[in-house]
């Protein structure tokens, strides 16, 4: 794993969820939040203050490209997010270390792997 | 009204993030659908708010280390620390804010503390003395600052006390305290209405004062807030308190006494 990526692990919850709501496609902010409810099943929800927090963190670390608004979109304030290839590759190894994680953890409590079920 | 709120509490935030991130945090507020999911919202624009200001506060300066100098002829080298820092102008104005909101609530508190530890008398120029006097509260020459300390034989108090003639009882140990109150005590007579009042002290440490009148038994005195030097308030009494007056030596020489309405002037004995 890439030492430069490494010293950036674990992400945080919030910054995880965003970064695997744009895995997908770009998305305004209001997308994004919808999308990580979406993939969480409604647990884990994010506020718009936490959400341009974790973005602008995103961004500084050119994890995240701010592509602005779109033509012809309903409402001019919003903005477009894009994942970048640093920030796909943060999410990399963030799932490699979670897997790695989610291994170990079912080892331990001897949880059978999904897939021999 | 919820709306409003919001709009200012994303203006709060500090102008880099503003400028991104205000309208969209706007637009989603605006997506909100009921009262609990714009509170939520609300919420969260607070901590971010919090966030932004402790946490973030760097994020929009364009940070330049500190360049590191070559070592100099003593082989020690040297760090310039002035670098091209500089807050941004409504940074500023932000701290501004903040430190004189602070400022007012610290000076609007001070009075309301539970232990008057300064007590601050300005009396008028090239008479000390007079401090008590009515002019004098309004003229400033210079401060007399009484501090109550916990050690009553402080030696550092006693040689800032000797040492500083124009502040009178620098630092003073508890006993100092009553040598102020000394000064209230004594036989006060009024002719009209006859009375014979007596002052005397009461507590040292609560700079409390008693009164003694045949009419009025005892009664205990304590500074006014406001005027803590000349006035002291009847405890337990609404609208009644004691006025004392200086000579032109500073010394006591009458008061004013002012019960239930009623209003007797004593002369000192």
């Amino acid at each position: 794993m890439d030492e430069k990526i490494d010293s950036h692990l674990p992400l945080s919850t919030a910054s995880l969820h965003i970064l695997l709501a744009l895995a997908g496609e770009d998305l305004h902010g209001y997308g994004i939040m919808q999308e990580i409810a979406r993939q969480s099943e409604g647990i884990y929800r994010l506020g718009p203050g936490t959400l341009y927090d974790n973005l602008q963190k995103l961004i500084q670390r050119a994890w995240v490209q701010e592509l602005g608004p779109r033509r012809g979109d309903d409402d001019p304030r919003r903005r477009y997010y894009r994942l970048t290839d640093g920030g796909r590759d943060v999410l990399r190894a963030e799932t490699a270390r979670l897997t790695q994680v989610v291994r170990e953890a079912r080892s331990r409590l001897r949880i059978p792997n999904p897939g021999r079920i | 009204m919820l709306r409003r709120l919001y709009r200012c509490a994303v203006r709060l935030h500090p102008s880099s993030f503003r400028r991104r991130f205000g309208d969209e945090m706007q637009y989603i507020f605006d997506q909100q659908r009921g009262t609990p999911a714009a509170l939520a919202v609300m919420l969260d624009c607070v901590l971010s708010l919090l966030r932004q200001w402790t946490l973030r506060a760097h994020v929009g300066f364009d940070l330049v280390p500190a360049p590191l100098r070559s070592p100099t002829s003593d082989h020690i080298p040297s760090f310039d620390s002035l670098d091209k820092f500089q807050p941004r102008p409504s940074a500023m104005i932000h701290g501004a804010l903040l430190s004189l909101i602070l400022l007012y609530m610290t000076v609007f508190a001070v009075p309301y503390s539970w232990m008057h530890v300064l007590n601050l008398h300005i009396p008028e120029a090239g008479n000390p003395n007079q401090h008590l006097s009515r002019h004098s509260e309004k003229s400033s020459a210079h401060l007399q600052v009484d501090v109550i300390p916990t050690e009553a034989d402080d030696p550092h108090s006693k040689s800032i006390a000797s040492s500083s003639p124009r502040i009178h009882a620098a630092v003073l140990p508890p006993r100092r305290a009553a040598i102020l109150l000394d000064q209230y005590v004594g036989k006060y007579i009024s002719k009209h209405p006859p009375a014979n009042i007596s002052i005397q002290i009461e507590d040292y440490r609560a700079e409390r004062l008693s009164l003694s009148m045949a009419a009025a038994g005892h009664l205990s005195l304590a500074p006014s807030p406001v005027s803590p030097g000349r006035v002291f308030v009847i405890v337990g009494a609404q609208n009644s308190y004691v006025d004392f007056t200086a000579d032109a030596q500073g010394r006591i020489c009458s008061l004013s006494l002012v019960l239930n309405g009623k209003v007797i002037t004593a002369q000192r004995q």
